[in-house]
């Protein structure tokens, strides 16, 4: 059997990536946790090269989405995400660097309090003016990231 | 070496903030000669508060790696011959991963060793960064003939560098980094009021590093923020900006001493604007290659790649933050914020060191006419909306986070896309097409800028990287010697683009070649196998 073989078949017999991965804690070494930081390039939805994407997000570190915007304005829809927490948005001057958008739109988030090892989540954001730069990695101008919720500690 | 072990040893490296900068392990030629191992190998390191886990370079007498890597002096002359040796283990592994996914990233594994800005031979076993040598196989010669006075046209002395060139994983392995120094010694080092100047060779790189101390082993995109870059999938990351792998370090003076100062950006994205409070710079070499005179300047802007020699006095006792100050240099999110990287301390007995007036007497470009003029397009995606190949790709495939092109092609291993004559001179005309300020490198041969924006610049200082205006154009000059010929590269030396499709070929003609109709360029074989070797 060839490597790939094996790593195919090692893969198709876990249940995701529980069955994989033992997950060491990280040091606590005093640095202020940074955020697990999301770009459209994460996005998930409507998008057939990123099924299979696992995201494992390990409770205690902030979340933050980072989209292309301005003209166009993304919102946090609540109602379709779970487990999640909005936090506040910040739009930063990023002009020149993506067709049809001047600023970057931060969104600060964090996992729900009551989370636990194992729960899944959703974060979606929604925007009605998609830049055509973004058609294809963001279509229809819906973006969402599932996750799961990890606890080494 | 026993190969197939690893050791991980924490570095002795005195690496807590305020701490003394740390001198550098060197090698020394001897007779002309050097002959060693270049070893990658896991280590731990202690930086700052943190333990980080990644590879690093050893010379073969070494007992531990080092953060960065050993310095190699040598002269005009001298024969070099390493064997790069890969012990390199996965590191950074996304939580989750399956192997299946894991596997998707062994090359990142893989590497090989460049010698930047050194006028040598590009062909096989020498600066041939084409060679692909995975973890544990066997180790690969190396060769570097440096051109010595017989040549006509000597190596420069001044500061050059080594570093992974492996397409697809230098960034990877510049972010944990994977660079020395070589020191090329010669006709600038007998300057009187040089020669016996304390001395520091200063690294700094840009670590981009998870929580437990390791780079991402995943494809990487831009974000804002104080770290750079996310993974797919995201990990939360920091980027720490070092000095000889420490996180800001102290630097000793006496008031009125003058002290020599090498310095080089082997950060892989990160554009270093240092600026040392209350104190001037004396540059007295750019890319390794001396001035007639030191140049006072206030601040030097080094892009990824650069490196800058410089004189600085001592002024009164006292404590001197030294910065990286804040620079726009095309980043998503606006500019590269400003950070202390340093500090230099001054204190005891008052000296007054002379400074020099002259120096030597730098290389000149040949007076010949130029054979050839050329445009060179700099263009990149980050939007992630499109799918894989050239600009012009279209389709249903998956798409791909970043893409960057030169004349609108990603890399392409066989593609020869400039022939170039040994013994010419050239003009080529460096377009940028975006705010990124993509700096230029090219290997082997170095060259003078002669306008920007088509404006005359009247300047002879000589470079081998150099960042493009936002939006605008260069015209550089290059005078490719005679005397090396083959297939070699040039790209943008933030090295997430250069992975990312923005280098391309460059095959230098011996002289005498009918440029008409030259013969063809062999292949070069694409790698075999993947992952590890097993021994």
């Amino acid at each position: 059997m060839t490597r790939l073989g094996l790593a195919l078949l090692l893969a198709s017999l876990g249940t995701g990536a529980f069955a994989e991965t033992r997950y060491l804690p990280w040091p606590e070494d005093g640095a202020a946790p940074r955020p697990y930081i999301f770009t459209q390039q994460h996005n998930v939805e409507n998008r057939p090269d990123a099924e299979g994407r696992v995201q494992l997000i390990r409770k205690g570190y902030p979340l933050q989405v980072q989209l292309p915007g301005n003209p166009a304005i993304w919102s946090f829809r609540a109602e379709e995400s779970e487990n999640v927490a909005y936090r506040g948005r910040t739009m930063v001057y990023s002009p020149n660097r993506i067709a049809g958008t001047e600023s970057l739109l931060v969104f600060d988030l964090e996992l729900s309090p009551e989370v636990r090892d194992g729960d899944e989540g959703r974060i979606t954001f929604t925007t009605d003016q998609l830049p055509s730069a973004l058609e294809r990695v963001v279509p229809g101008g819906v973006f969402v990231l599932r996750f799961t919720v990890i606890d080494p500690g | 070496m026993v190969l197939g072990a690893e050791t991980l040893a924490v570095s002795r490296a005195l690496a807590m903030p305020g701490e003394p900068l740390r001198t550098l392990p060197e090698l020394r030629s001897e007779n002309g000669r050097v002959r060693t191992q270049l070893i990658v190998q896991n280590a731990r390191f202690r930086v700052g508060d943190r333990t980080l886990h990644m590879p690093a370079y050893r010379f073969e007498h070494m007992a531990e790696g080092s953060l960065p890597g050993p310095t190699l002096r040598v002269k005009p002359g001298d024969r070099v011959d390493w064997d790069l040796a890969n012990l390199i283990t996965p590191t950074g592994i996304p939580d989750g991963a399956t192997p299946a996914q894991q596997a998707m990233f062994d090359q990142l594994d893989y590497t090989n060793v460049h010698v930047h800005g050194l006028q040598v031979s590009p062909g096989e076993n020498h600066d041939n960064v084409y060679q692909v040598l995975r973890p544990f196989c066997a180790p690969e010669r190396y060769t570097y003939d440096i051109p010595g006075p017989d040549t006509g046209r000597p190596q420069p002395s001044g500061m050059f560098w080594y570093h992974p060139h492996k397409h697809g994983s230098t960034s990877h392995q510049a972010w944990q980094g994977l660079s020395g120094a070589i020191i090329v010694e010669g006709e600038i080092d007998a300057v009187p009021e040089i020669r016996d100047l304390r001395e520091r060779v200063i690294i700094l790189n840009g670590l981009l590093v998870n929580p437990a101390g390791e780079v991402p082993r995943a494809a990487m995109v831009p974000n804002s923020g104080f770290s750079p870059f996310s993974p797919i999938p995201s990990q939360p990351t920091d980027m720490l900006l070092t000095m000889n792998g420490q996180l800001r370090p102290t630097i000793d003076i006496r008031p009125g001493e003058l002290q020599r100062w090498r310095v080089l950006n082997a950060a892989p994205h990160r554009f270093f604007w240092l600026n040392l409070d209350d104190h001037d710079f004396y540059q007295i070499g750019q890319d390794g290659i001396p001035f007639a005179s030191p140049r006072p300047v206030k601040r030097i802007l080094m892009a990824p790649g650069n490196r800058a020699e410089f004189l600085v006095r001592g002024g009164d006792p006292g404590s001197y933050a030294l910065h990286a100050d804040i620079y726009e240099q095309g980043h998503p999110g606006g500019a590269r914020p400003g950070w202390i990287i340093g500090s230099v301390e001054v204190g005891g007995a008052p000296r007054q060191d002379p400074m020099p007036t002259r120096l030597v007497a730098p290389p000149e470009m040949p007076d010949l006419p130029i054979a050839n003029r050329r445009e060179i397009r700099f263009k990149g995606e980050i939007s992630g909306n499109d799918p894989a190949g050239d600009q012009d790709a279209s389709g249903d495939g998956a798409l791909v986070p970043v893409k960057f092109y030169l004349d609108g092609k990603v890399f392409a291993l066989n593609r020869i896309d400039q022939k170039v004559l040994g013994g010419t001179v050239e003009e080529w005309t460096l377009i940028n097409e975006d705010v990124f300020q993509h700096p230029f490198h090219i290997h082997v041969n170095p060259f003078q800028v002669v306008a920007i924006n088509g404006q005359p610049t009247n300047d002879d200082t000589w470079w081998d990287v150099i960042a493009l205006p936002s939006k605008g154009a260069l015209t550089i000059r290059i005078y490719f010697r005679p005397d090396v010929s083959g297939k070699t590269v040039y790209h943008c030396h933030i090295l997430p683009h250069e992975d990312n499709g923005m280098m391309a070929n460059l095959f230098i003609y011996p002289p005498g070649t009918d440029m008409a109709n030259p013969p063809p360029v062999p292949d070069t074989p694409m790698p075999s196998g993947s992952g590890p070797c097993t021994i």
